[in-house]
């Protein structure tokens, strides 16, 4: 959350430091070529200490590649959890349902603890899920105009966070 | 190098198909429960994983100037988890609650 609130005064900073960036383009020296003006255009930005324009493209990118690194991260996660527990499935070979009721007896079942574990791990379902229609888009040649990918982006996370909050309050009659 | 390029394009697709298809059964099993989603997902759910371990494995653990694809090492340590993960959630199906009654037992937990 505190990384979304941070990305999100970014994105709001943006609007205010781009319009400078326009100046510090215009006041850089005239020159012959275009690799002879951002020459020039870095050398005055060096000599003036004053920061530079790329940083804003750092804050956009780190966006979308959060996007695209979680639905890496989730999908590892969902493989890596599935084989983990058959794994513990051999290892432990009680019934599941067995196991549920033990889990139930230990100390760190509480609401604290438990609905944050839910929100977590239904968020990496919803997400992957609802990322994975982005990319299957894509994938058919749809939704590549950027402002499809901005908005189809924060729709996945916002929708994706909201179900998984949604979802850890069900809780199935038994 | 050999092979026909259609051998590429005809993976490609069935990987996007397969992902459509989960698209289609996860939500599903959210609400129905029934043995056949349980062996179908077990399927979908690791033939999916297992490529998608591919692609990640490619691009962490491969064999630089040898190739583009993993090594052997971790070619076959996957190949060895998704075997052994799918026959494990098939007993599982068989033995047990399944997987959909499992997502069901483990959310009762408060
Ligand atoms: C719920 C339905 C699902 C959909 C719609 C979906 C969709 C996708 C798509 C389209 C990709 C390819 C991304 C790309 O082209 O880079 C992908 C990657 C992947 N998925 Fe899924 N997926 C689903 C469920 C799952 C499940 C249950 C698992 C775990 C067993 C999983 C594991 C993976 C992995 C490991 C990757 C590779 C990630 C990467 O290369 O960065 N997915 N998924």
């Amino acid at each position: 959350m505190a990384l979304l609130m941070r990305l999100a005064t970014r994105q709001a900073l943006l609007r205010h430091v781009r319009p400078s960036s326009i100046l510090m383009k215009a006041a850089a020296p005239m020159a012959t070529s275009p690799s002879e003006q951002a020459k020039a255009y870095w050398e005055k930005n060096k000599e003036l200490g004053r920061p530079v324009a790329p940083h804003l493209t750092i804050y956009k990118i780190d966006w979308h590649t959060l996007l695209s690194g979680t639905h890496r991260l989730t999908g590892f996660i969902m493989y890596t959890g599935l084989a983990a527990i058959a794994a513990a499935t051999l290892i432990v070979p009680a019934s599941y349902p067995a196991w549920i009721a033990a889990i139930k007896t230990w100390p760190i079942a509480i609401p604290a603890i438990i609905y944050p574990a839910k929100v977590g791990a239904a968020f990496t379902v919803f997400y992957h899920l609802l990322n994975g229609i982005r990319h299957i888009a894509w994938d058919f040649g749809k939704g590549f105009a950027m402002k499809d990918i901005n908005r189809s982006g924060y729709v996945a996370m916002g929708l994706a966070l909201i179900l998984a909050v949604f979802a850890a309050t069900i809780v199935p009659s038994s | 190098m050999g092979e026909p390029l259609t051998v590429y394009t005809g993976h490609w697709k069935a990987e996007k198909y397969l992902a459509l298809g989960l698209l289609g059964l996860v939500p599903t099993a959210l609400f129905v429960q029934h043995a056949a989603i349980d062996y179908a997902l077990a399927a979908a759910m690791i033939l999916h994983g297992h490529w998608g371990m591919k692609a990640i494995i490619d691009d962490y653990a491969h064999q630089g100037k040898k190739g583009r694809a993993a090594t052997p090492f971790w070619t076959n340590l996957s190949i060895g988890v998704s075997a052994f993960t799918f026959a494990t959630l098939c007993y599982f199906n068989y033995n047990d609650v399944g997987i959909c009654g499992a997502v069901r037992l483990l959310w009762t937990i408060t």
